[in-house]
């Protein structure tokens, strides 16, 4: 799998993001993501708070497996990623800075829904985990008939 | 035991949407948005099935789910971890969902995208803040 130009920059965001992870009964976790990174057109790193990553965590310890949906808020575009970790870290000092400009510049895409300045930059984002993907599988999953569609692949 | 309670009830007004994650019977975590999660009762919610296909395949296999919500007016945040007990096509509850969904497209513009095709009930297994 090879994350296009356009998907790339689509995930750098700011966007809405929602991460999945599941344990060894199949029970589903959700994670809130403060931030996400395209490093290259097949890993994704993934920034959640570590206050609320408890069971994720040790879902990824135990399965690594992963989805992460990425969204729009002001127009419903939408795409999900499937892989599996590849390793996780607690973010360093310039990527906490960079989390941080993006709860500042999701914030702002927030207001302009109707959400009052400041409460989603109060989300927890410090200290966070560095979650590195690898990219296995992508989907569109903006609303519409027929959405879920498989995006192109290319083989490495 | 209650599950949901007083305060939670204000993040289930579909303002924001809600993050859902369900997992198929081979292990595969899958998440998407949904634009309903609707108070049923106190230890019930209903989630609006629009266009979340592998979701519903999903909960078929393996019935638990996990979704958050969040209220508007503070951003509170809650993760809901859920278990799947029906689905409902018509009768009450599907016509107030369906209602508050023309109002979340009509607020949206996605009058002409969003259609309800079944309510999906859920049993909260638990309920944790996690903002």
């Amino acid at each position: 799998m090879q994350l296009s130009s356009k998907l790339k920059d689509f995930i750098n965001g700011p966007r809405g993001t929602a991460m999945g992870t599941r344990d060894a009964q199949l029970i589903p976790e959700y994670n809130r993501v403060v931030y996400a990174q395209a490093i290259d057109d097949k890993h994704v790193k993934i920034f959640i708070a570590k206050k609320t990553a408890g069971r994720a965590i040790e879902n990824i310890n135990e399965n690594g497996l992963m989805a992460v949906t990425f969204v729009n808020v002001l127009n419903y575009e939408a795409y999900q990623l499937k892989g599996k970790c590849v390793k996780y870290e607690e973010a360093n000092d310039e990527e906490q800075v960079m989390v941080e400009n993006n709860m500042k510049a999701f914030n702002e895409v927030c207001v302009k829904i109707g959400l009052e300045d400041g409460i989603v930059f109060n989300w927890p984002h410090n200290p966070v985990w560095a979650i590195e993907m690898k990219v296995e599988e992508a989907y569109e999953q903006t609303p519409k008939i027929g959405t879920g569609t498989k995006l192109e692949t290319v083989t490495a | 035991m209650t599950m949901i309670t007083e305060d939670m009830k204000a993040a289930m007004q579909g303002v924001v949407p809600s993050g859902l994650v369900t997992c198929s019977k081979d292990g595969i975590p899958n998440t998407t948005y949904i634009s309903q999660v609707y108070f049923v009762d106190n230890n019930h919610v209903a989630l609006s099935h629009q266009f979340f296909n592998k979701s519903i395949r999903n909960i078929r296999e393996n019935p638990y789910a996990c979704v958050s919500i969040i209220n508007p007016e503070d951003a509170g945040m809650w993760r809901l971890g859920l278990r799947f007990i029906h689905s409902e096509f018509e009768g009450e509850l599907f016509e107030l969902m369906s209602a508050q969904l023309e109002a979340i497209a009509s607020m949206t513009g996605m009058e002409n995208v969003f259609r309800l095709k079944s309510c999906e009930i859920f049993e909260v297994l638990r309920a944790e803040k996690i903002t």
